[in-house]
């Protein structure tokens, strides 16, 4: 499988090494190499691509003001000569971190865990995305078991120890996480779209930004999983 | 690729360098190429921006340049410069970093005649 990258450095030097480093490696097809962030992102919300590598402080836009207005999230290595940016690069769920300047041994790791992390993705699609989604699920709730058929069910909240199940007609709290919950789904029509919501993409009314529309509730989708959301729905 | 013969100088960081390059001391050519071609105009960019006593612009410009000083050995520079960076978050005035600037311009002027020395010898490899 080859991945379409795009490098965004504001330093040419830095922008030939990973250039020269994308083509050593192989598996990777360098689709653009662009000096400013504005121009990478017009590029992005044009263009999909499997990968970033994104240095972080460019004038005008900062990588992670770029990442802020893409309408997807590919997967992204940042490159960086400071260390300070570690936590943020967490929050917007990077999958590595270089800090500039690094060697090819470096750049092969960071490359490996994209490779890894698309080939698990690949893997669940094949195991578990395409099992047919009929079925239910019962529930502990007003001290019985319940049972609610997955086409029943419009999303499910996390609130703290609780998990709270929304359907057309009513919804259910019950003592559970997300996890566990997440583990019983139908992944075929259910997806975890942030931290705190699975989804039925069978539900959804529309998608705008990082939200989306479900029964007149609006859902948040996280960064993290946009990129498999925008994925999973079938956009002409 | 050429032969895996090649020394770099003592002077510059040895072992940053052998990493960075491994034994494709062709694309090693072509940086310090890059680099003696680009370097002027932004050391000149940064003298500006410091004699105008610009803080934001100057730790931009420094921080733009940090990490090239490394892809000719000059690892010791990129320190220099990341200090010098540091600084500038914590200073209101440019006159603050004046003793570490003048010695990271010194820095450069000592070495550009060893990347200099260094590019011909890479460049008349076989």
């Amino acid at each position: 499988m080859e991945l379409k990258v795009i490098i965004v450095d504001d330093e040419p030097l830095s922008r030939s090494f990973l250039e020269k480093y994308c083509d050593k490696i192989g598996g990777l097809e360098v689709a653009g190499s662009f000096e400013d962030a504005a121009t990478a992102l017009a590029y992005l919300n044009r263009n999909e691509v499997d990968l970033l590598f994104l240095d972080v402080e460019m004038p005008d836009l900062s990588g992670f003001q770029l990442l802020d207005q893409l309408l997807y999230m590919p997967k992204v290595i940042l490159t960086t000569s400071k260390t300070e940016y570690a936590f943020n690069a967490f929050q917007y769920g990077v999958t590595d971190y270089l800090k500039k300047p690094f060697t090819y041994n470096r750049f092969q790791e960071a490359v490996s865990k994209i490779k890894d992390s698309l080939t698990k993705v690949a893997e669940n699609v094949t195991n578990k995305d395409t099992e047919p989604c009929a079925g239910e699920i019962f529930i502990k709730s007003d001290g019985k078991l319940t049972r609610l058929d997955f086409h029943d069910i419009l999303y499910i909240e996390s609130l703290g120890d609780y998990v709270k199940y929304f359907t057309e007609a009513r919804n259910y709290l019950t003592l559970s996480t997300l996890k566990s919950v997440e583990e019983k789904m139908c992944r075929t029509n259910f997806m975890k779209v942030h931290r705190s919501y699975i989804v039925n993409l069978q539900k959804i009314k529309d998608i705008q930004d990082n939200s989306l529309v479900i029964e007149g509730n609006v859902i948040p989708i996280s960064k993290t999983f946009k990129s498999e959301v925008m994925n999973r729905i079938n956009i002409v | 690729m050429r032969g895996n013969a090649f020394i770099y100088s003592d002077r510059l960081d040895k072992e940053f360098l052998n990493s960075l390059y491994e034994e494709d001391t062709e694309y090693a050519t072509i940086v310090f190429e890059q680099f003696l071609h680009s370097y002027k105009k932004q050391v000149e960019e940064i003298e500006d921006s410091f004699v105008k006593g610009d803080l934001q612009i100057f730790r931009q410009k420094i921080h733009k340049m940090k990490p090239t000083f490394s892809f000719v050995g000059l690892t010791q520079l990129t320190e220099k410069a990341a200090q010098l960076e540091k600084n500038c978050s914590l200073l209101t005035e440019i006159e603050g970093i004046t003793t570490l600037y003048i010695d990271f311009t010194n820095t450069i002027q000592l070495m550009i005649p060893v990347i200099e020395a260094e590019y011909k010898r890479l460049k008349s490899q076989p």
